[in-house]
C-alpha cells in the first residue's frame, strides 16, 4: 500500500490506533455517567492551555494538559457543590475555557500553529508527539483495566459502589486526570473541536449492538478503530482533511446503525 | 436479639424547614419494617441519613453498635435505590454484570472477579427466581423483573440489613406480590433483616413485622390495630373525596 510509504502516514497510523484505543474506554465511562459533553468542555478548554504554551514558549501539549487537568477536576468540585445542576458545571468551565482561550490566543504570533489544534494534524506528528501518546496510551489503558470494575460501578450506581466499599472519591479523581490528559493529547492529533466525537460516536454506535458493559467496551474500541483507521484511508485518496473525515465516518456509521436498528426493530 | 440500628432524638431541616424533629427507633436483627408516610414527609432523607450520606441537625445514629462517624463496615448495608430500575434501564449491562457488581467488598480493589464470584451472583438471582435472565440485558427486563435483579444485587453481599427505598414503585400488581412474597420468605426463613420504604401500607403491612410512620415531622410504630385503622380511614377518606 503506498499509503505506509511515507513516515508521517505510519506516525498517523500508529498515533490514531493508540488515540483509537483510548478515547473509547475513556468515553464509554463519560457517555454512561451522563457527562458526555465533558469531552467538548475539556477540549474547547484544551485551547486555553495551547495559547498559553504558544505565548509563554512552552510545549502548547504540557499547556494543554496543565489546563485540562485544573479544568476537569473544577468541573469536579462544582458538581459536588450543586450536584443538582451537574450539566452546568460543564458548562461553566467550558465558557471560562473558550474565553481564555480567546483573549491569549490573541497574543499568539503564529496563527496557524494556533490553528492547528482546532481540526488536528495527525500528519504531522514529531517525536516528542509520538512518544508522549504512547506513554499516556500506556498509563490510560492499564488504569482502566486496573478499574474496570471500579468505573463501571460508579458509572452504574455511585452510591451503591461506595456502600460497597468502592473508593468512589479516588477513583473519580484518577479517573477525571486520565481524562483531562487524554483529551489533551487527543486534542492535537484529531483536533480539539473534534475529540469529544471520537469519545462519543464509537461508543453510540457499540450501544446500538450491544447487551453487555464488557460488550460495549471491546466494541466502542473496535468501532474507535474502524473510524480512525477508514478515516485515514479516506482522507488520504480523497483528500480530505483527517480529523474531519474521522468524525465523519463515525456520525455516518452511526446513522446507518440507527436506521438498520429502526428497521429491524419494526419487522420484529 | 442484637440492634442493628439505633436512632436516637433525631432532627432534621432542609433550608430551615423543618422535616422530622426528635426521631427515636431501633432496628433490631430480623426485624421486616416498613417505613411508610406521605410524599415529603422524610422517608428518603432519614434512609440517607442512615446511610451517612447526610447529618442530622441533633441526635445520633449508632450502626451495629458503632457511631456512624466512625462506621466503617459500609457493605453490611444492602441498599437498593429508588428508581433504581428506571436509573439502569438504559444501561448497556447483563443481570449478571449488574448483580456482580456488589460483590465489589469480597473481590477486591483492582482484582478481577473469579467463577466463585460468578457462582454467588447466580446464587443470589436463584433466590428472586431470575437465574434464566442472567445473561440478557438489563434494559429488556420488565419492571418487576428489573426490581427482583435489583434485589439480587442487594442480596449478593450477604448484608447484615437491607434498606430498600420503594422497591415497589413503578411495578404492576403481580410484580408487587412477587416481590413481597420473596422479602417475606427472606425475613422468615433466613431472618434477613429489612427496612423497606413503601407508599403501599396495605401491602406492606401483611408482611413486614413492624410498621414505622413519618408523618407531620414525627415517627410513629403502628400496632396492627392501628395499621388497620388507617387503611380503612384513608380508605373511606378516598371514597369520600371521589364521592364529592
Amino acid at each position: 500500500m503506498d499509503i505506509l510509504q511515507y513516515d508521517f502516514m505510519r506516525r498517523a497510523f500508529a498515533v490514531g490506533l493508540m488515540l483509537a484505543v483510548i478515547v473509547p474506554c475513556i468515553g464509554v465511562v463519560v457517555v454512561l455517567k451522563r457527562l458526555s459533553m465533558l469531552g467538548d468542555a475539556l477540549s474547547h478548554t484544551s485551547l486555553a492551555g495551547v495559547a498559553a504554551g504558544l505565548v509563554l514558549g512552552i510545549n502548547p501539549i504540557v499547556g494543554a494538559v496543565v489546563i485540562c487537568v485544573i479544568a476537569a477536576l473544577s468541573i469536579e468540585v462544582i458538581r459536588k457543590k450543586l450536584p443538582k445542576y451537574a450539566e452546568m458545571a460543564i458548562a461553566i468551565i467550558m465558557s471560562a475555557g473558550i474565553g481564555l482561550a480567546g483573549v491569549l490566543s490573541g497574543f499568539v504570533k503564529s496563527s496557524a500553529n494556533f490553528n492547528s489544534f482546532l481540526f488536528g494534524s495527525i500528519v504531522a506528528i514529531s517525536d516528542f508527539e509520538m512518544l508522549l501518546v504512547s506513554l499516556i496510551s500506556l498509563a490510560v489503558l492499564s488504569a482502566f483495566l486496573l478499574l474496570y470494575k471500579e468505573l463501571f460501578f460508579i458509572a452504574l450506581d455511585e452510591r451503591a459502589a461506595r456502600l460497597a466499599g468502592v473508593p468512589v472519591r479516588t477513583v473519580n479523581f484518577i479517573f477525571t486526570i486520565l481524562t483531562a490528559i487524554t483529551v489533551s493529547v487527543a486534542a492535537r492529533t484529531v483536533g480539539a473541536l473534534i475529540v469529544s466525537s471520537l469519545m462519543v460516536l464509537p461508543v453510540a454506535s457499540a450501544m446500538q449492538l450491544v447487551k453487555s458493559y464488557k460488550q460495549t467496551v471491546i466494541v466502542s474500541i473496535l468501532f474507535g478503530i474502524l473510524f480512525v483507521i477508514g478515516g485515514l484511508f479516506l482522507s488520504y485518496y480523497v483528500g480530505l482533511k483527517p480529523g474531519g473525515t474521522i468524525v465523519l465516518l463515525g456520525v455516518a456509521s452511526l446513522v446507518v446503525l440507527m436506521l438498520g436498528k429502526g428497521v429491524l426493530g419494526q419487522k420484529a | 436479639m442484637n440492634t442493628i440500628i439505633e436512632a436516637n432524638n433525631l432532627s432534621f431541616q432542609y433550608a430551615k424547614e423543618p422535616i422530622f424533629t426528635d426521631v427515636s427507633f431501633h432496628i433490631h436483627e430480623g426485624d421486616f419494617i416498613a417505613l411508610t408516610g406521605a410524599n415529603g414527609a422524610g422517608k428518603s432523607t432519614l434512609l440517607k441519613l442512615l446511610l451517612g450520606e447526610l447529618t442530622a441537625e441533633q441526635g445520633s445514629i449508632k450502626l451495629f453498635g458503632d457511631d456512624i462517624i466512625r462506621f466503617k463496615h459500609w457493605p453490611w448495608l444492602g441498599y437498593m435505590p429508588q428508581n433504581g430500575a428506571a436509573m439502569s434501564a438504559n444501561f448497556p449491562a447483563t443481570v449478571l454484570e449488574i448483580v456482580m457488581a456488589n460483590l465489589y467488598a469480597q473481590i477486591g480493589m483492582m482484582r478481577m472477579p473469579t467463577k466463585q464470584h460468578r457462582q454467588q451472583a447466580i446464587a443470589a438471582l436463584e433466590q428472586v427466581g431470575m437465574t434464566e435472565y442472567a445473561k440478557r440485558p438489563f434494559g429488556m427486563l420488565s419492571g418487576g423483573q428489573q426490581q427482583r435483579a435489583l434485589l439480587a444485587r442487594v442480596l449478593v453481599s450477604q448484608p447484615k440489613i437491607m434498606i430498600l427505598d420503594e422497591p415497589t414503585a413503578g411495578i404492576d400488581t403481580k410484580g408487587i406480590e412477587v416481590l413481597l412474597q420473596i422479602l417475606s420468605e427472606l425475613n422468615r426463613q433466613k431472618q434477613a433483616t429489612i427496612l423497606m420504604v413503601t407508599h403501599d401500607l396495605a401491602r406492606a403491612s401483611a408482611f413486614a413485622t413492624r410498621t414505622l410512620c413519618l408523618e407531620e415531622g414525627s415517627l410513629v410504630e403502628l400496632s396492627t390495630g392501628q395499621v388497620q385503622w388507617e387503611l380503612k380511614h384513608k380508605h373511606q377518606h378516598r371514597t369520600t373525596e371521589t364521592s364529592a
